[in-house]
């Protein structure tokens, strides 16, 4: 019965890591079709456009660290021992670490427009994916104090 | 704002609630592993749909 919770508690935390990848992987195609209006509007220049896209890109590489990371966590998590198994702070680090590299202001200036209205659209895309990563951290935490 | 405007941003954000909402059900019933893999696929096809912007001016 202990060791059932303890590696369904680690199988939670996994899958809750897992999913934050997931929803970033969302946010960002989002962002690429509302990026891609931008460039209709008339407003906006190649140049500010081009930067959201490349923030966007910046994000999906930051998430593939955070997915190898995630990886290798659980990797470890199921070679070892049933009872030591609690990753869960790991999983929180990882997640911290892709926090902090999207929300690094270098890289958030990219998503940045003259335009006020093109701004508000940016904005959404900017929303949408602070969503996900305010969120990522808290996911893991909640599944680590059910375990 | 206009009352077109209005709308048409009342619908954009009813369809991004509703996509969002799929999303959500979709990943129910999935392990952590067909997670990532989805997150993979999605993300080489961002990569792609990104450069593919990019390279088109």
């Amino acid at each position: 019965m202990t060791l059932a919770l303890t590696l369904s508690a680690c199988a939670d935390a996994y899958k809750a890591a897992a999913k934050v990848a997931d929803d970033l992987t969302k946010a960002v195609s989002s962002g690429i079709k509302i990026s891609a209006e931008l460039s209709n509007d008339g407003v906006t220049t190649l140049e500010e456009r081009n930067n959201v896209l490349r923030f966007l890109d910046k994000l999906t590489d930051f998430n593939g660290v955070y997915k190898s990371k995630v990886r290798t966590i659980h990797a470890a998590e199921l070679a070892c021992a049933a009872s030591k198994c609690n990753k869960a702070a790991e999983y929180i680090s990882a997640a911290n670490e892709l926090v902090s590299a999207a929300k690094d202001p270098s890289v958030l200036a990219l998503a940045h427009v003259s335009n006020p209205s093109s701004q508000k659209k940016v904005e959404r895309i900017v929303t949408a994916i602070n969503v996900v990563l305010d969120g990522a951290v808290l996911a893991i935490q909640r599944v680590k104090g059910q375990s | 704002m206009n009352p077109i405007a209005a709308v048409d941003l009342a619908l954009k954000v009813l369809d991004e609630i509703l996509t969002m909402i799929a999303h959500l059900k979709s990943q129910a019933g999935m392990s952590a592993d067909e997670l990532l893999a989805r997150s993979d696929a999605g993300d080489l096809a961002n990569k792609d749909a990104i450069k593919s912007i990019l390279a088109g001016g």
